[in-house]
């Protein structure tokens, strides 16, 4: 006996419907969900007491039938990150509780709460066991993220699935997410397969709905400046003596300067700061020697110019507007959206220009038939997007080396009347060339770099119901980039102009075939399975040109203005992977769960005899609040336990088992060169496979679950991963493709979230993470204890681009360097590199001169941070809402050589100062000058001898990277908001749903970090830095309005 | 559904053949370089400034010892393991006749070619760093740990290959894209036993027996006989190939002639100064003090091409775009040949020994384009004349003076091996424990990476890995 109950379910805040809301009889499996128009309409059995309504982003309720007929409800949204439907893998979407592993969603609008729009730092702190390696925001964004420690001994990144398609983060917009879960170790992910060795992020895009007339407007506004700059010195100005230069004309100097004489002046062709104090002494500055200057011939206090960097950068202004349409019907729902940002850089004449398009919709054709799409258009366009590193093109040209003394103001001024450029570093009184830098408004203006990039995403999908319970799907995906990119080095600045120019192409072709059957098989147990048929066929092409020895004509930049032949590389690249795979899932009485997968691979890249690769998981769920176990209770108002254990498999890049031969892309004049690679290929390869167990527990407490718990430990060990070992040069060759390794990670993660403060008018909820993960190198290769690779990968095409390979280690050539390296028996990330000789207690061990003694590969510690967590909080008053985010990082090590340089060119703050004799520690010695290092004699006696401190840094120390290694740990509030939910009355009669104002801030203050002037949550890369860019905070205001 | 499989892992990038000519000249062009300065040119920096040619006019650290793991890796995974492959494709019988082999000259003349390019590398890596990988080196995966051979026993190896090679040449097809001879099979020859017999003179401190019947063999199967059977690298009008030194005056002008050359260059009232070193703007030729450093070089100024400063730039003639670099010259076997003269290994005493000192002097004045009066008075300067009882000094300094930017590792490896000529070393600014010009150069940081277990053995053999340790010829 069953009875009819229907309703309307809506928003509280907003009154909107909702679309798509579970609704399910209580302790039974009968459910439904709402129509486009928010209605539902159910059978209930006569005994039924309650109706479940849940929905993503609201805190679901449970309401007693009392014998309704009609029962409308007002669902209340919910600040919890842990919903209670969670889309997995293969875009599954799955109760929460059900889950035997841990999968952490956040909503799009905490993604989006500070409006910040890369996507990566917009989960900074948000999910435990994701550590976030930023950028500087003057490059743009485009961090990366990192879950679970490094699990490859070559690290690598995390998939980013969008609606099923697997793409660049860097193509999806925030505005368009709905929600984002992360898939962090192989029991969640292995249903992507290889890819997804390093975890999935799943996003799932906002689909249309009939809530009010159906128009989201956002619009920001963000201002951004420069933060973090490194600690400068202002004692003393260019040069490498403290003793003035004195000018007089001598015949053969060019004429105009024949009335100077008795001249002051510092040394402008060094790029040093060593020179004399800035004591207003009247001198000559650069421009001073220059007659197509309107300051020729002035002279110039000599004074310091704190701010001569900071004022370098400008403020970068961003305009991000966002608008879309949504409407659903009983048939069909859609969303399109568009996004167009405009953004300057906080370095001059850089900008980002980017569009997104978004479509999401399904047309019901018949009760059992349903078409549905997903395209997403990315366009974007940056300009001049400035380098990180050593040369042109970067902050490192007055970052590292510069005078302190540089009016920045002047150098504005960078191109004279006959078409040359100033610079702060001319050669002489009497040359004005550049001798190592260009003006850095010449790197900004005329050594400019631009890229193209155009994607275009999504998917096809058609679906039909046998029966209610069976599906069979058709999916065609497409992931589509177009690059283009160029760069320029201007004609009279100081390199041989050049112009390049390359394009690349990625496609992904992807056809899935599936049929999912759902039943439920008695009463108390259902069952849910599928069976997939995949065929994917990813395409890289790459076409690079670029001049050779200068342009013919000046100031015309085309490859075919090439002085010397042009030099052109071009790349191929074909991969195929079929795929079979399925999964099963049984539910008992909604408190036990068990997940059974597997999938099978056949990779081209793999040998033909070794390309075939099982692999797959188990995993469970027990809810023991809902198992009868123990009472129910207003304490503990859910529990559960979970566990799982699985593996994963990869495979390679293509092209690396068989044997060829490289045509040199720089010939010999016209005789052309070819040369045997440098990396052993290996016909006997096998998939890696990667096997984890995860155990976790969730516990909420009080009524209306007040408090949350979630506690999670995993293990995971990577074996015979295949990995280019690095081997010695004298076989011939420097690597060798094999399977190798084994690598451990395991760890805990803990969250504790809640809502201390709910009543009425105010609302606070807060969660906090906290992630601890160790890290071993089991085993590498026989023979082999270190092994040296990059954690940034080894490049090649990729889906985000034709990338090199990451670096492994930096060093000038000759001198000691350092480089990151799995050692046998230690975590992974050794940075190895030459250190201070110390003696049994630990002191620094200086030679008879009183310098510091150097030691050669020396261990300077992991660049695995010891934890990482966050802690969000949204305070909701009334209409304001108060919400900013924290994220840390204890421990990790890094190398800066930007503060090596900055030492050894004298713009340091630590090269100045009085020393323990109270004298100008750049004095000399003999007259009570120098520094002291603190340490000991070979013998044991102090060392009591002051050394110039020039010499020390620019030679001794400049060569000990163990000085220049710092601790990463950072405390930082990243996200703040305040926002205000405006009166509709204030809109009369304009159908206003909903209209929020908001002040935004990201990277706010960095609260604590201990390595001074670097923000080591904005390294250019994951262990070291040189020439970075600045880090840079945001302060920006965003009105969103649905109508 | 594609496929996975067939011929879809095949690389359409790269060829799967080699085409042997072009890895001969890939192998020719690497250790020439070009275009910058590796530390792996014939004629690199290191090289130049330990034989004090050339003194650094800001950046110091490297003329003043502080850079110490130098990489010889370069040359394995280059040029020495593409002439490796050269000889195997010359020699497998699956290959030798394919067209991609055939077609650069007999399997004969292209193997005896890399033989001799080899023994060459190997040469200047053994006198730079000692012991090294060579009997067992290049063996790709089937030794992954190289073992370092005694220098003894590389120097036995390389007479052993460089007189086979010379021998091996045969009247087929003559090398094509042969960048270095064009293909004369007789330069090759006298090019590989020059390098023989300056190999034999190397062993006068550790085993005179062996260089003595080595020197006599080399002579034997005919050496150098004019300045056209120099080993002559042409660099070429481009930038990707372009003299290194061309490249650094492009902008950063990091090197000077060094006092140390332009002191004895005056003394003997030299020729060549004009050429070695380019005018002051005071239209003098002032050389830097090898070793200046710190406050020493203010006011020293090195100018530029059109503005000189107050020291001399590397001379036009020897720092422009395609000056070429010897790498072993006709006067260089003709000083050879005047101290194995001088010390009886070759017939004539020391009267043969002043004659190959005068022609000596003869031919390298001849390559640096002075004319034949100015040779006749140079010849006749009383620090010039022949003097048997400083014979050793006078014939390796003018060996040196004839080698300037040339090949630098030799200079220095004579250097050490004579003492001569009287360099400033110490050198008192050297950064380095005893200030001495080094004596080798420490193995790179990746052989105590990944070849741990022999860089332990070749220490315990050879003694520290320092630049203060002797290599075996060098007692």
């Amino acid at each position: 006996q069953t009875r009819r109950i229907t309703g309307t379910v809506t928003a509280q805040d907003d009154k909107g419907i909702l679309p798509g809301v579970n609704v399910k009889v209580g302790e039974t499996q009968i459910g439904t969900s709402t129509d486009a128009n928010g209605k539902y309409s159910i059978n209930v059995p006569e005994n039924s007491k309650t109706l479940i309504f849940s929905f993503i982003g609201f805190a679901t309720q449970e309401v007693p039938i009392n014998g309704q007929e009609v029962i409308n409800v007002a669902l209340v949204t919910s600040n919890r990150q842990l919903g209670e439907v969670v889309v997995t893998a293969l875009g599954i979407s799955r109760q929460e509780k059900s889950l035997g592993y841990a999968a952490q969603q956040i909503k799009g609008e905490n993604l989006t709460m500070t409006r910040q729009q890369d996507l990566n730092t917009s989960l900074a702190g948000k999910v435990s066991g994701v550590q976030i390696l930023g950028g500087s925001g003057a490059r743009f964004g485009a961090s990366t993220i990192r879950i679970r420690g490094i699990n490859s001994l070559q690290g690598g990144n995390p998939i980013y699935v969008v609606n099923g398609v697997i793409t660049d983060p860097n193509a999806v917009n925030n505005d368009d997410i709905e929600a984002l879960t992360v898939l962090k170790g192989p029991a969640a992910t292995a249903l992507y397969g290889q890819r997804a060795a390093e975890g999935a992020v799943v996003i799932t895009l906002k689909k249309g709905s009939a809530k009010g007339i159906g128009i989201t407007i956002n619009q920001t506004t963000a201002f951004e400046r420069v933060y973090t700059l490194p600690q400068y010195q202002n004692e003393y100005g260019g040069g490498t003596s403290q003793e003035w230069n004195v000018y007089n004309y001598t015949p053969g100097d060019p004429s105009y300067l024949q009335n100077f004489n008795n001249i002051k002046y510092y040394d402008y062709g060094v790029d040093e700061s060593w020179g004399p104090k800035m004591d207003g002494t009247l001198a000559a500055p650069w421009y001073f020697w220059d007659p197509a200057n309107p300051e020729f011939g002035k002279l110039k206090p000599f004074s310091p110019q704190p701010n001569n960097v900071r004022s370098f950068y400008q403020t970068g202004l961003t305009t991000n507007n966002n608008v879309a349409f949504s409407k659903a019907g009983d048939n069909y729902n859609m969303r399109i959206s568009y996004t167009n940002l405009i953004r300057t850089g906080v370095s001059p004449n850089t900008k980002q220009n980017r569009d997104n398009v978004s479509l999401n919709g399904e047309i019901k054709i018949t009760p059992k038939f349903t078409v549905s799409t997903n395209i997403n258009i990315f366009q974007e366009r940056l300009f001049n997007v400035p380098a990180e590193g050593y040369g042109t093109q970067t902050s490192g040209s007055f970052n590292q080396w510069f005078h302190r003394n540089i009016e920045i103001d002047k150098l504005k001024n960078y191109r004279r009347p006959d078409g040359t450029y100033t610079t702060w570093n001319i050669i002489s009184p009497t040359n004005l060339a550049p001798h190592y830098w260009d003006n850095p408004y010449v790197e900004a203006f005329v050594n400019t770099a631009e890229s193209h990039n155009n994607r275009t995403f999504g998917n096809l999908t058609a679906a039909y119901n046998f029966r209610k319970d069976l599906k069979l799907s058709v999916i065609a995906r497409g992931d589509y980039l177009n690059r283009d990119a160029n760069n320029r080095v201007g004609s009279y600045t100081i390199n041989p102009d050049a112009y390049n120019e390359s394009s690349y192409q990625y496609k992904e072709y992807d056809y899935v075939v599936s049929l999912e059957y759902d039943h439920n098989l008695s009463k108390d147990l259902s069952f849910r399975a599928g069976a997939f048929g995949e065929s994917r066929y990813d395409i890289a092409n790459y076409l690079q040109s670029n001049t050779n020895g200068g342009l013919s004509v000046p100031e015309t930049y085309t490859v075919a203005n090439s002085l010397d032949r042009p030099s052109t590389v071009s790349f191929h690249s074909r991969k195929v992977v079929n795929s079979l795979y399925g999964y099963a899932s049984f539910g008992y009485k909604q408190f036990l769960y068990l997940d059974l997968n597997v999938r099978n691979d056949w990779s081209s890249a793999l040998p033909t005899n070794n390309n075939s690769y099982l692999y797959g998981g188990v995993s469970g769920s027990f809810v023991f609040t809902e198992s009868g176990l123990i009472p129910q209770n207003d304490f503990l108002t859910f529990g559960k336990l979970r566990a799982s254990i699985a593996q994963v498999g990869s495979d390679i890049d293509p092209y690396q088992t068989g044997q060829t031969y490289t045509i040199g892309t720089i010939p010999y004049g016209t005789t052309p060169v070819q040369f045997v690679p440098n990396q052993i290929p290996n016909p006997n390869l096998k998939p890696a496979l990667s096997t984890s167990y995860e155990l976790g527990t969730e516990l909420h407490f009080l009524k209306g679950d007040r408090i949350r718990f979630d506690f999670n430990y995993y293990h995971r060990n990577t074996k015979n991963q295949i990995l280019p070992l690095p081997i010695s040069g004298t076989t011939g060759y420097s690597t060798f493709i094999i399977n190798a390794g084994s690598i451990i990670n395991h760890g805990i993660e803990l969250s504790l979230g809640g809502t201390p403060v709910k009543t009425a008018n105010l609302t606070y909820d807060a969660n906090i993470n906290i992630a601890f993960n160790r890290n071993k190198v089991a085993a590498l290769y026989p023979n082999y204890n270190v092994l040296n690779t990059s954690p940034e990968g080894n490049g090649g095409a990729t889906l985000s681009g034709f990338q090199p390979a990451g670096t492994r280690g930096f060093g000038f050539v000759g001198s000691p360097s350092f480089s990151v390296n799995s050692v046998v028996g230690q975590p992974y990330g050794q940075l190895i590199g030459s250190g201070f000789v110390r003696d049994a207690s630990g002191n620094i061990v200086v030679d008879a001169d009183g310098y510091p003694e150097r030691a050669d590969n020396v261990n300077l510690g992991s660049i695995l941070p010891k934890f990482t967590g966050g802690f969000t909080n949204n305070i909701t008053y009334k209409g304001v809402t108060f919400g900013f985010s924290i994220d840390f990082q204890y421990g990790g090590k890094f190398v800066s050589v930007t503060q090596q340089n900055l030492a050894g060119s004298g713009l340091a703050l630590a090269t100045v100062g009085n020393n323990e004799n109270g004298v100008p520690r750049r004095d000399d010695p003999a007259a009570g000058g120098g520094t002291l290092v603190k340490g000991v004699h070979e013998d044991g006696t102090p060392n009591t001898t002051f050394v110039d401190t020039r010499d020390l840094y620019e030679s001794y120390y400049s060569a000990i990277w163990e000085k220049w290694t710092y601790d990463a740990t950072y405390v930082k509030l990243r996200e703040v908001s305040i926002g205000y939910n405006l009166p509709k009355k204030w809109f009369g009669r304009i159908p206003v749903q909903t209209a929020r104002f908001s002040i935004v801030s990201q990277n706010p203050w960095l609260i604590y970090t201990k390595a001074k002037g670097i923000d080591p949550s904005q390294l250019q890369t994951s262990f070291y830095e040189g020439g970075q860019l600045p880090a840079t905070r945001t302060l920006g205001f965003n009105l969103n309005l649905t109508f | 559904c594609k496929k996975v499989g067939g011929d879809l892992n095949v690389n359409p990038n790269q060829p799967s053949t080699l085409s042997t000519g072009l890895a001969l000249t890939s192998a020719i062009q690497f250790i020439g370089g070009g275009g910058g300065s590796a530390t792996t040119d014939v004629n690199s920096a290191a090289g130049e400034l330990y034989s004090q040619y050339l003194s650094e006019t800001f950046y110091t650290n490297e003329s003043r010892f502080q850079l110490r793991q130098y990489d010889y890796q370069p040359y394995y995974t280059g040029p020495l393991q593409d002439l490796q492959f050269v000889i195997d494709f010359n020699t497998n019988p699956e290959t030798k006749d394919k067209v991609t082999t055939i077609s650069y000259g007999s399997n004969n003349n292209q193997i005896a070619a890399a033989r001799i390019l080899k023994a060459f590398i190997f040469l200047t890596i053994t006198d730079r760093w000692g012991d090294i990988p060579y009997s067992q080196a290049l063996q790709g995966s089937k030794n992954l740990n190289p073992a370092l051979d005694p220098q003894k026993d590389v120097y036995t190896s390389l007479f052993k290959e460089l007189t086979e090679a010379q021998a091996q040449f045969d009247d087929g097809a003559p090398l094509s894209s042969d960048i270095l001879f064009s293909g004369d099979n007789t330069k090759w020859k006298h090019w590989a036993n020059s390098l023989r017999a300056i190999m034999a003179l190397r062993l006068t401190k550790v085993d005179p027996t062996t260089g003595r019947s080595e020197f006599q063999k080399a002579i034997t199967d005919g050496v150098m006989t004019s300045n056209e059977d120099n080993a002559t690298y042409k660099y070429l009008l481009e930038l990707n190939n372009e003299n290194p030194y061309f490249n650094n005056y492009r902008s950063r002008y990091d090197y000077a002639i060094s006092a140390t050359l332009t002191d004895f260059l005056e003394s003997y009232n030299d020729p060549r100064l004009p050429l070695y070193a380019a005018p002051t703007s005071a239209d003098t030729y002032v050389g830097l003090v090898y070793g200046t450093t710190g406050d020493d070089l203010n006011g020293v100024n090195i100018g530029d091409r059109d503005n000189p400063g107050n020291i001399s730039q590397i001379g036009s003639a020897y720092s422009s775009q395609n000056t070429p670099t010897i790498w072993t010259s006709y006067a260089q076997v003709l000083f050879t040949q005047a101290e194995a003269a001088h010390l009886g290994w070759i017939p004539g005493g020391d009267a043969a020994a002043a004659n190959f000192y005068t022609q000596g002097i003869t031919a390298a004045l001849q390559q640096s384009g002075i004319a034949a009066g100015a040779i006749t008075t140079y010849l006749a300067r009383p620090q010039v004349i022949f003097n048997v009882a400083n014979a050793v000094e006078q014939i390796n300094t003018q060996k040196w003076l004839a080698g300037y930017m040339n090949n630098g590792w030799e200079s220095w490896a004579e250097y050490r091996r004579t003492g001569f000529p009287h360099l400033v070393d110490p050198v008192p600014t050297a950064l380095t424990p005893d200030k001495k010009i080094p004596r080798r150069q420490q193995y790179p940081q990746t052989e105590i990476d990944l070849n741990k277990a022999n860089y332990n053995a070749v220490i315990a053999r050879q003694g520290p890995d320092l630049q203060t340790t002797h290599v075996w010829w060098d007692k």
